[in-house]
């Protein structure tokens, strides 16, 4: 019987009551934006979820193009069990980037998408290439030759991180840098950045709780494969 | 609270439904994979282990 350990469901427990609090302190404690400034003054609420989802979302890639690697360097089991945990976990964070952040540029922009803008359509490349490899994955049989083949998929398609990242610097179209709003220093509202803070712990902490219990499902259904195969053998051997 | 505050508010709870949801979506997937992996191991199992009535004819 596959344990899921005691740890993973604690981190779960974790980021859930975080990311309810995170809910909590975002309605009820984070500032107004001023109305005037604003189109949809309460959908800017969206980012503290909408932030903590993208960064994780980086941690999920990141994971990926680690597993690559090492599959490719040295073809073990546990670095394509990241591969296969970041692919699944990085659509999850990515496909909840680009439906939030839409949903917030319809009402704030007037329009869900554009097109011109760097970022946007890097992350959505991103998203596209975790729905290629969890497809890939889910569709081919799996061979030496088939991870050769996503492996590279998700080394070379990690080159986006990075563009994705510093894009809104580079060439800043239409995605905002940071949320401006009225203060001092650096145009983020501290009580702003503490909720963003609270989120993107909270939601780390569920992504390590989903990463381990991940990893040991891929483990234990790796290994039910090879006692079927050996089944199999037998039945054939008689 | 006037109107022009609560511009975006259907936005920011469609967002959240979605968002919240996915995660749900998730965990339920890996609960149902947890299961199968379960029934699975017994299966092998129950294959490996000849039946009590088998060879009687």
């Amino acid at each position: 019987m596959v344990r899921i350990p005691a740890r993973a469901i604690a981190l779960l427990a974790l980021g859930s009551g975080g990311l309810v609090a995170t809910i909590f302190l975002g309605i009820m404690w984070a500032p107004d934006v001023n109305p005037s400034q604003w189109r949809a003054p309460a959908a800017y609420r969206i980012i503290f979820l909408h932030v903590p989802f993208a960064w994780t979302s980086f941690l999920a890639f990141g994971m990926l193009f680690w597993g690559s690697l090492g599959w490719y360097l040295r073809r073990t089991e546990r670095s394509w069990r990241l591969v296969q945990s970041g692919s699944d976990l990085g659509l999850l964070f990515g496909i909840g980037v680009i439906t939030s952040g839409p949903i917030w540029g319809m009402a704030e922009w007037g329009v869900p998408w554009d097109w011109a803008d760097l970022r946007l359509n890097t992350f959505a490349l991103l998203t596209a290439l975790a729905l290629f490899i969890v497809m890939a994955r889910r569709s081919q049989p799996d061979h030496d030759s088939t991870r050769d083949t996503i492996a590279a998929v998700g080394l070379f398609g990690f080159i986006l991180v990075p563009i994705t990242a510093v894009a809104t610097t580079l060439y800043q179209k239409r995605h905002p840098g940071v949320v401006i709003i009225e203060s001092e220093d650096s145009g983020l509202d501290p009580a702003i950045r503490a909720v963003m803070m609270v989120g993107f712990v909270s939601i780390t902490l569920l992504f390590i709780g989903f990463t381990i219990i991940s990893d040991k499902l891929y483990s234990a259904e790796a290994e039910i494969e090879l006692n079927l195969k050996a089944l199999d053998e037998m039945d054939g051997g008689e | 609270m006037g109107a022009s505050e609560l511009a975006g508010e259907t936005h920011l709870i469609v967002a959240y439904v979605i968002l919240i949801g996915s995660l749900v979506v998730y965990g339920n997937w890996l609960r149902s994979r947890y299961r199968n992996i379960a029934n699975s191991r017994a299966s092998t199992l129950e294959a490996r282990t000849p039946h009590p009535r088998d060879g009687e004819d």
